[in-house]
C-alpha cells in the first residue's frame, strides 16, 4: 500500500457568498485539515449545519475551498477543469442519502448502471457488467430489466451502491446511505457495504448524524460542529474517551436502549 | 378504572383493502407508550383513525374510546370540538404540519382562540407563555417570526406547544423527532417526557427506533403489517421479547449501538423487505421473513394477553437466552 494519502484535507474553508446587496457571507467550513490514508474508513460526524455535506462536496470537487486545499493521491483537485478530473470522477463515487430520489423513477436499472460507464467513457460489456453489479449488492440479474420505481427503499438503495460501484472506484463517499431507511432494511445495507469496503479493499467517507452506525463501520472518525473541526482520531477512542465538550454531548444524545425508562445517560 | 384512551378491535381500510387490523390497546393517565413498527405496519394509521384524521377513502371500524366517549361513533362537528382540546397530535414534520403564511405566535394560539374563545390578544399572551414553556428563550421574539425562520427543533417545539396548549388528555407523537438532530432530538423527548409527568396526560409515541422507545416509554407496542403482534413493558419486551419481529428489531438495535464496538461485524438483520399495502402474506404477515415459521403461521394467530403483555404468535421465542437485556438502566 502506498504511502501517499488518498486525501488531504489541508486547511479549507469554504464561504458562501449570498447573492443581493447585502451579499451576507456564511462560513460552512473553517480551517479543516485531515487526511484519508488508502483503505480507510472515515466517518464524519456532525449535526445538520456543521458543514458535513459541504466537506463531502469539497471531496467530491463539486465545490472549489475559498482557501486552503484538497489533494487527492496528492494531486490538487479543488478548481481543475472537469476535463481534467476524468479520473478522479471514475475513482471517487457517491452514494446517496435518499434513493427515492437519486434514482430516475423513469429509467431502467440497466440504464441506471450503464450510464456513468458510458459517461465515463469505460469500454466494457454493458449487459455483463450490469449483471456483475447486481450480483455484488445481491440483487438478481432480472432486476435490471425493471424500473427503479418497482423497488422498496432498500434495494434501491442498493442499486445506487451498484452504481457507485460501477467504474470500480477506489473511494466510496456515502452521505447518510442508510439514514431514510426502515430499521430492518439499514441492517442489510450495513452488512452489504461491510462487505464491499472489504471485498473491493475500498476507501470510504461515510457522512452520518448517527454515531451508532459510524462506530459500527468507520476505523477513524472526524468531528464537525457549525464549520470547525472539533475532533479526529480513531473511532475508539473518540468513542471512549472523547476529548472535547461537544463530542460527548454528541455521544450523551445518542439513543441507548434500556430495560427501564430514564432519558438521562448511564455513564 | 377504565384507561383514558382504549382501543379495541380497531381496524382502517381502503375499500377491500385492509390496512390496519384488530388493534386493541390502552393508554392510562400519565403513561407513555411507544408504539413501533417499520413504514407500512400501520402505526400512523392507527394515530390518525384515533384522531379522526384519515384521509378520503380510508375508513376507520371498531372501537376508540376517549374517557366514556366513543370516538368512532362522534360527528365530526364533536371530533374537531376534541381535536386540539382533549387529543393533540405532535406530526412528524414540523415544516409541513405548521402554516408556512401565518406567524408562529398565530398558529400556537389559534388552538385556544378556537376552542377557550380567547381574544386575539389574549391567545398572543398565551402563545407566548406556551412558547416559554416548551423553552423558548425569547418566547415574544419567536411568535412573531415564520416557521420557515425557525430550525427543526425549535418548529417542532411550536408544534409541541400548540398541541398542549389546552391541556389535552392525550398526545399522540408520530415520529416526533425522526426529522432532528440527535441533541435536539434529546431536547424534544424530554420536553415530552415532562409533560406527561407535570399535567399527567397519557402518551402514544410512534417510533421506529427501540432505543428511543425504551428510553420514554413505560410500555411497548410492536405492530407489523397492520397488526398488533406484541405488547409489554419496555423491560418485558427488552429482556424477553416473544415475538420473532420484536426480538429481530431489538437484536439489530443492540448490536448497533453507541457505546459498544461492533466494528466491522455482521449485524443481525431481517431477510427480504418490508411489502408495499396488499401484498404481505395471507395469515400472520411476517411469516416470509420469519425462522420461526411453522405450518399454523397460515393462519392469523389471535392476540393471547397474559401477564400484562399480549402476543400473536405461534412459535413465540421463549426464554431469556436469545437477549441479554438492554445497557443498564
Amino acid at each position: 500500500m502506498s504511502d501517499i494519502p488518498t486525501f488531504e484535507v489541508d486547511s479549507v474553508t469554504k464561504v458562501y457568498q449570498s447573492r443581493g446587496r447585502r451579499g451576507q457571507a456564511v462560513e460552512a467550513l473553517r480551517d479543516i485539515s485531515f487526511t484519508v490514508a488508502p483503505g480507510q474508513s472515515l466517518g464524519v460526524v456532525g449535526e445538520s449545519g456543521s458543514g458535513k455535506s459541504t466537506l463531502s462536496r469539497l471531496l467530491l470537487a463539486l465545490e472549489r475551498p475559498t482557501s486552503g486545499s484538497v489533494r487527492y493521491r496528492g494531486e490538487v483537485i479543488s478548481g481543475r477543469r472537469e476535463r481534467d478530473l476524468r479520473d478522479f470522477r471514475r475513482h471517487v463515487q457517491i452514494v446517496f442519502q435518499d434513493p427515492m430520489s437519486s434514482l430516475d423513477p423513469r429509467m431502467r436499472v440497466h440504464d441506471l448502471l450503464a450510464e456513468p460507464l458510458r459517461a465515463l467513457h469505460i469500454d466494457v460489456d454493458e449487459g455483463e457488467r450490469v449483471r456483475e453489479l447486481l450480483a455484488s449488492v445481491e440483487m438478481p440479474a432480472a432486476a435490471a430489466r425493471r424500473y427503479a420505481y418497482q423497488f422498496s427503499g432498500g434495494q434501491r438503495q442498493r442499486i445506487a451502491i451498484a452504481r457507485a460501484l460501477g467504474p470500480s472506484p477506489e473511494v466510496l463517499i456515502a452521505d447518510e446511505p442508510v439514514s431514510a431507511l426502515d430499521v430492518s432494511v439499514r441492517a442489510q445495507i450495513l452488512n452489504l457495504l461491510t462487505g464491499l469496503v472489504r471485498d473491493f479493499n475500498l476507501t470510504m467517507v461515510f457522512v452520518s448524524h448517527d454515531m451508532a452506525v459510524v462506530r459500527h463501520l468507520c476505523d477513524s472518525v472526524v468531528v464537525l460542529y457549525r464549520g470547525r473541526l472539533v475532533e479526529t482520531g480513531a473511532t475508539e477512542e473518540v468513542f471512549e474517551q472523547p476529548r472535547e465538550d461537544y463530542t460527548r454531548e454528541l455521544l450523551a444524545a445518542a439513543p441507548r436502549l434500556r430495560a427501564q425508562r430514564g432519558l438521562t445517560p448511564s455513564n | 378504572m377504565t384507561a383514558l384512551l382504549s382501543v379495541r378491535g380497531l381496524s382502517v381500510s381502503s375499500g377491500p383493502l385492509e390496512l390496519v387490523r384488530d388493534v386493541s390497546f390502552d393508554v392510562d393517565a400519565g403513561e407513555r407508550v411507544g408504539l413501533i413498527g417499520e413504514s407500512g405496519s400501520g402505526k400512523s394509521l392507527t394515530a390518525l383513525a384515533v384522531m379522526g384524521l384519515l384521509g378520503e377513502g380510508l375508513r376507520a371500524s371498531g372501537s376508540v374510546r376517549l374517557g366514556d366517549e366513543e370516538l368512532l361513533e362522534a360527528s365530526e362537528l364533536r371530533r374537531c370540538q376534541l381535536r386540539g382540546d382533549a387529543i393533540a397530535m405532535v406530526f412528524q414534520e414540523p415544516m409541513s404540519a405548521l402554516n408556512p403564511t401565518r406567524r408562529v405566535g398565530d398558529q400556537v394560539g389559534e388552538t385556544l382562540r378556537i376552542h377557550r374563545h380567547l381574544s386575539r390578544k389574549a391567545a398572543e399572551r398565551a402563545a407566548v407563555d406556551l412558547l416559554s414553556r416548551v423553552e423558548f428563550a425569547e418566547p415574544e421574539r419567536y411568535a412573531r417570526m415564520y416557521p420557515h425562520e425557525l430550525s427543526g427543533g425549535q418548529r417542532q417545539r411550536a408544534m409541541i406547544a400548540s398541541a398542549i396548549a389546552c391541556d389535552p388528555g392525550v398526545i399522540l407523537a408520530d415520529e416526533p423527532t425522526t426529522a432532528l438532530d440527535v441533541t435536539v432530538q434529546r431536547r424534544v423527548l424530554e420536553l415530552l417526557d415532562r409533560l406527561v409527568d407535570e399535567e399527567g396526560c397519557a402518551l402514544l409515541l410512534i417510533a421506529h427506533d427501540l432505543a428511543v422507545v425504551s428510553e420514554v416509554c413505560d410500555r411497548v407496542i410492536t405492530m407489523y403489517g397492520g397488526r398488533l403482534v406484541e405488547s409489554g413493558s419496555v423491560s418485558q419486551i427488552i429482556n424477553e421479547p416473544h415475538h420473532p419481529y420484536t426480538q429481530a428489531l431489538l437484536a439489530t438495535s443492540k448490536a448497533l449501538s453507541v457505546s459498544e464496538s461492533s466494528l466491522g461485524s455482521q449485524l443481525p438483520s431481517i431477510p427480504g423487505t418490508v411489502p408495499s399495502a396488499g401484498h404481505f402474506p395471507r395469515g400472520c404477515p411476517f411469516q416470509d421473513r420469519c425462522d420461526r415459521r411453522v405450518e399454523a403461521c397460515q393462519v392469523m394467530p389471535e392476540v393471547v394477553e397474559t401477564d400484562n403483555r399480549a402476543l400473536a404468535c405461534w412459535n413465540p421465542v421463549v426464554g431469556t437466552s436469545a437477549s441479554g437485556g438492554g445497557e443498564a438502566a
